[in-house]
């Protein structure tokens, strides 16, 4: 397959692979955050992202704001429609579970009830932007040119703030004691508990913060994409399986098998067609009979 | 008296663990609750602390109603828990794991006594800070979980089995700190298997058998005393 790509066309691959993959991994950020945070499998994080590209849409299309001001805007929302669903929906339902619930109970019944979420908030989307695709102007559709190689800087863009995101997440979850208290609750929260913290408004600013993570990628994504309301489904396969290669409570894990799993989309499509989806979900079960905690997951030896 | 329960019964679904346990401390008093496993002893802390709300009865500290209240609000009022098995924070470092030990402490001048306090009572914390808590030796996670209990500035230090899985040589100084602690006016409530050690420190001391409370009385005299010696001292 090799004879037939030029240069150009290789480094188009790898920086759509870099575009699809960071969104990727700003994706399943958010997800492990409110995983390891709440215990809480969260389908609705798709849905959480397309919200957040309609909202771009609505603050940079129709409202003209900054392009900058619009995303931060996207993630706030975001942040505050995951504050109210943990609140309306989820420690409704820790307050049925009893000390006999089994963590599987609870991970099961959570995870069923952010169906329903899902299902709520995809509805809803419907009802407030309407059923046709909706499209953005990037605000850099300049393409640049390198010998035979053409790449638009709308996606350096989006792999640009991808990054910049990723640092200040860390820099907040290792230098900030807001961050300490996130990684303390996500490992023993009753531990927590004891030390006089009210855990219980740190699991809604787990929830929050990831679903921000979740509205920002949908904004940053926006301009490159139509958008659409599906799209929330078609990444929340993508996230789990990143989310499964990489292994849970890693962000090294995260971030290799965000770019892995984008560079094998990106290379799959151009040279198989809609067979790569195929050949990557045979590939991640593979990974998984190999190593069942993912890549570099707190589960792996 | 500094704390005070009056006829606890603690019901987890629907077995009751603890039937109708009344129980006190004094000011700077060491008290112990020794029992076999599962007699409820780890409850009765659990009940005390919060995390399990009683299902009848009620627990008194300094003369207010502590039973209801959730647990972070109960450590606020000066009851701190060390809980069994030490819950420090392995993949936090042990000074992330002090950091929050010491969320209660809002100016950062009551933050840098408070710390060189520990220092000078764990000294080997100060020379592990940054390492992360999950690679400290048991002992030295024992001595973080005790230090990040102190840092809430209890009047009432509870532990829950601080000699478990340390060796002997461990064991003799965790009962050095647990005494040094009480010189300083907190008063404990031990609960521990070895029940050796807890009655050589503590004042008092209950016996716990199936949730309910058999004997109780003062250290010295329970050591002596042939049912205990038969079931808990191995004589």
């Amino acid at each position: 397959m090799a004879k037939n790509m030029s240069p150009g066309l290789f480094i188009q691959l790898i920086v759509n692979a870099l575009t699809i993959g960071s969104i990727y991994i700003l994706m399943v950020l958010g997800l492990d955050i409110i995983l390891r945070g709440t215990k809480i499998l969260n389908f609705a994080h798709g849905q959480l992202y397309a919200l957040g590209a309609y909202i771009m849409f609505l603050f940079f299309q129709t409202l003209k704001l900054d392009f900058t001001l619009s995303l931060i805007l996207s993630g706030v929302a975001l942040a505050l429609v995951g504050a109210l669903s943990y609140l309306g929906v989820f420690a409704i339902l820790n307050r049925r579970f009893t000390v006999s619930s089994t963590f599987s109970y609870r991970l099961l019944l959570s995870a069923m009830a952010s169906v329903g979420l899902m299902m709520i908030l995809q509805q809803g989307t419907l009802l407030c932007f309407g059923t046709q695709e909706l499209g953005i102007l990037s605000p850099f559709p300049q393409i640049l040119e390198v010998g035979d190689t053409r790449i638009s800087l709308s996606r350096l863009v989006i792999i640009f703030l991808s990054v910049a995101i990723c640092i200040i997440l860390y820099l907040m979850m290792y230098r900030t004691s807001f961050g300490k208290l996130l990684r303390a609750v996500s490992y023993d929260p009753e531990a927590v508990t004891l030390q006089g913290v009210n855990t219980f408004w740190i699991f809604v600013a787990c929830f929050a913060l990831g679903s921000g993570l979740a509205g920002l990628a949908g904004g940053i994504i926006a301009p490159l994409f139509s958008i659409t309301p599906s799209m929330g489904q078609n990444i929340i396969f993508i996230t789990f399986l990143v989310l499964l290669v990489g292994g849970i409570g890693s962000y090294r894990g995260t971030i290799a098998g965000g770019l892995l799993i984008g560079l094998l989309l990106s290379f799959g499509f151009q040279f198989l067609g809609s067979a790569a989806e195929l050949i990557v979900f045979m590939l991640v079960i593979v990974i998984l009979i190999f190593r069942p905690g993912g890549l570099l997951g707190e589960a792996a030896e | 008296m500094l704390l005070k329960i009056n006829n606890l019964t603690v019901q987890y679904g629907k077995a009751e663990v603890i039937k109708g346990l009344s129980l006190e401390v004094g000011e700077t008093e060491i008290i112990t609750i020794i029992g076999a496993n599962g007699a409820g002893k780890t409850t009765v802390l659990r009940a005390i602390s919060g995390l399990k709300p009683p299902a009848s009865g009620d627990i008194w500290f300094r003369g207010s109603k502590i039973s209801g209240l959730r647990a972070h609000e109960i450590v606020r009022l000066g009851i701190s828990h060390v809980p069994e098995g030490r819950r420090i924070l392995a993949p936090l470092s042990v000074a992330e794991n002090l950091e929050i030990g010491a969320y209660l402490i809002k100016t950062k001048r009551e933050r840098g006594t408070a710390f060189q306090n520990i220092f000078d009572h764990f000294p080997v914390l100060k020379e592990r800070m940054k390492q992360l808590a999950g690679s400290l030796s048991g002992g030295e996670q024992q001595m973080l979980a005790i230090a990040r209990a102190l840092l809430n500035q209890p009047r009432l230090l509870m532990m829950d089995e601080p000699s478990m899985g340390l060796s002997p040589l461990v064991v003799e100084q965790v009962g050095r700190i647990i005494t040094d602690i009480n010189n300083r006016g907190i008063s404990i409530i031990l609960v521990e298997q070895n029940a050796r050690m807890a009655l050589s420190l503590a004042g008092r001391a209950y016996v716990l058998e199936a949730g309910k409370c058999v004997l109780e009385g003062e250290a010295g005299a329970l050591a002596n005393d042939e049912r205990v010696k038969h079931a808990y001292l191995g004589g």
